[in-house]
């Protein structure tokens, strides 16, 4: 194939990024739904020798572009094709995962709907489908992902068990193969100390609490997703309408929790956006955890009408724009960490300033 | 915060997990997690945030004994799945109990034993009751049956949590209802 693996705009802030301003769409992101499948007969990928890996991919690759909807065009190709710049723009965009991105030769992704869908190609399970869409949408990216599932049976034979259900490289999968997640922005929590309260609380739900990039990502940013653990035992419904009560619980904590900080905690309010906003200013050099735990505090100023000229959506590209792969992409080249620092400092001053003025 | 187990080091693992229903959180040094096995070595778990949770697990089910006591501590391996391998891919059980991932979904059958120990700590149950490949057209009756669960599901949840006893009694019947409907609709 010769089509180009990514597309010129690949810059852009991620749709799932321009979600609603209001709503519980302020502070829950982005949704997405995954669903892990697996041929038939077939070794997994992490068994299966690299030319048997090849030769399912291009079967794979196939009946995936078939079953995308094919406008706007889908982009994406063997993994392979991408230097380390596009691989990390990849993750950035949650397109694919950090196990993904050390892939060779034989894994992939192939993008469609204008990145509301996603399908990594012999990732640890032959497909995963992912649909993702801007703010708390579990039903619609269910729906998403369940039609092109349902598209993709009508031409692969899928691993299915009549008592374990869809059969999956890892036994944490099994089942519906189904892993829902919501990406929350939960700065007036975080302020309010009760980080290591959700994950307790989310633990005892049956919930996983990660990082804003999925599995090993650190937390930067008061950004964190919640995941289903299980896969097994309900039925899709169920577990979406667990993971939903989970997300609904936490926007209105938060909620709760802005409306205290305004009410009770104005100074160390207006403290910790005075702060940030000095650094992000200031700053001549930053690193990205930095970055985004001051522009978190900005967004959470912003929404809460603190300035005057500086609105959410000026702030919240930014979250994607001081990403590693983002700043090199910009810069048109491959730069070590003190050279990204420097260049990610420079780029929010720039935008602040020009912000502040307009 | 000191390891549990040796009260020495520093504790710079901490793992939590599910053994039998209850959930707990293990905080050990490295070298007391090298030697429940959790870690190859001390030097490993530098890398402990790419530890993966399915080996633990796999690790955790044959270190630890249950905690809730209920069934008797760490039953011998049964002779004829120790040493098991899949015809199919050639994954034998020391590979699975290592890397945590099966080879081939017939490894689903090969390893049954060990997965029947393992699933019910990673899962709320032990069956599928979700989507069928190409069930689209067959499931409609199960899929309304489904989506009333979940709807009556969390009800019940509310009702729960505003206290109105009476009212969750009712659902919970319903739910149970619905349930064997579902079941008897499922079976073959």
């Amino acid at each position: 194939m010769t089509r180009p693996f990514l597309p010129a705009w690949i810059g852009r802030t991620p749709p799932w990024l321009a979600g609603p301003r209001s709503g519980p769409g302020r502070i829950a992101l982005a949704t997405r739904v995954r669903l892990a499948r697996n041929l038939d007969a077939e070794p997994f990928p992490g068994r299966a020798t690299a030319a048997h890996r090849r030769q399912l991919q291009e079967w794979l690759d196939e009946a995936v572009l078939a079953c995308l909807p094919a406008c706007p065009r889908p982009f994406g190709g063997d993994i392979s094709q991408c230097g380390a710049v596009e691989r990390a723009i990849l993750q950035e965009r949650n397109l694919i995962s950090r196990e993904l991105a050390r892939h060779g030769r034989g894994s992939g992704v192939l993008v469609g709907a204008a990145e509301r869908l996603a399908v990594m190609v012999n990732e640890e399970d032959h497909l995963r489908l992912q649909a993702l869409l801007p703010g708390l949408a579990l039903p619609a990216a269910a729906r998403l992902a369940d039609e092109l599932d349902s598209a993709l049976a009508r031409r692969l034979p899928f691993a299915f068990d009549e008592r374990l259900g869809y059969l999956t490289a890892c036994p944490s999968n099994v089942g519906t193969g189904l892993r829902a997640s919501v990406m929350l922005h939960l700065p007036a929590l975080r302020l309010a100390g009760q980080f290591p309260a959700i994950a307790r609380a989310a633990a005892a739900m049956q919930m996983a609490v990660r990082g804003p990039h999925g599995e090993g990502s650190e937390p930067a940013g008061s950004l964190l997703q919640i995941s289903n653990q299980s896969t097994l035992g309900e039925s899709e419904e169920a577990i979406l309408a667990r993971l939903q009560a989970a997300a609904e619980r936490l926007v209105a904590s938060e909620e709760a929790a802005r409306e205290r900080l305004l009410r009770e905690g104005q100074v160390r309010l207006l403290d910790q956006v005075g702060r940030a906003w000095g650094i992000l200013r200031q700053a001549r050099l930053i690193e990205t955890p930095e970055a985004m735990d001051n522009l978190s505090l900005l967004l959470l100023g912003s929404e809460l009408g603190l300035f005057t000229r500086l609105g959410p959506d000026t702030v919240r590209p930014l979250f994607f724009a001081v990403q590693p792969g983002q700043i090199q992409f910009r810069a048109g080249a491959t730069l070590d960490a003190a050279a990204r620092n420097r260049r990610r400092a420079d780029l929010l001053r720039e935008r602040l300033a020009a912000a502040a003025a307009g | 915060m000191l390891c549990e187990k040796c009260q020495t080091q520093d504790a710079t693992v901490h793992i939590q997990a599910i053994v039998g229903k209850k959930r707990r959180t293990l905080h050990l040094c490295a070298a007391c997690a090298a030697g429940q096995g959790l870690t190859p070595d001390p030097a490993a778990s530098l890398a402990v945030a790419g530890l993966d949770l399915p080996k633990l697990l796999a690790q955790l089910a044959k270190a630890l004994p249950p905690v809730a006591a209920a069934e008797p501590a760490a039953e011998p391996e049964a002779p004829a799945a120790a040493g098991a391998t899949c015809p199919e891919c050639g994954l034998a059980e020391a590979d699975l109990r290592k890397a945590g991932r099966l080879g081939c979904p017939n490894c689903y059958r090969v390893f049954a034993n060990i997965l029947s120990d393992l699933l019910p700590a990673m899962h709320r149950g032990v069956a599928h009751l979700g989507k069928r490949p190409g069930a689209a057209a067959a499931g409609g009756k199960l899929l309304a049956l489904r989506l009333e669960l979940a709807g009556l599901e969390r009800e019940l949840a509310d009702a729960v949590a505003t206290e109105q006893y009476e009212a969750a009694a009712s659902l919970r019947d319903r739910i149970a209802e619905v349930r064997q409907t579902a079941a008897a609709e499922m079976a073959p």
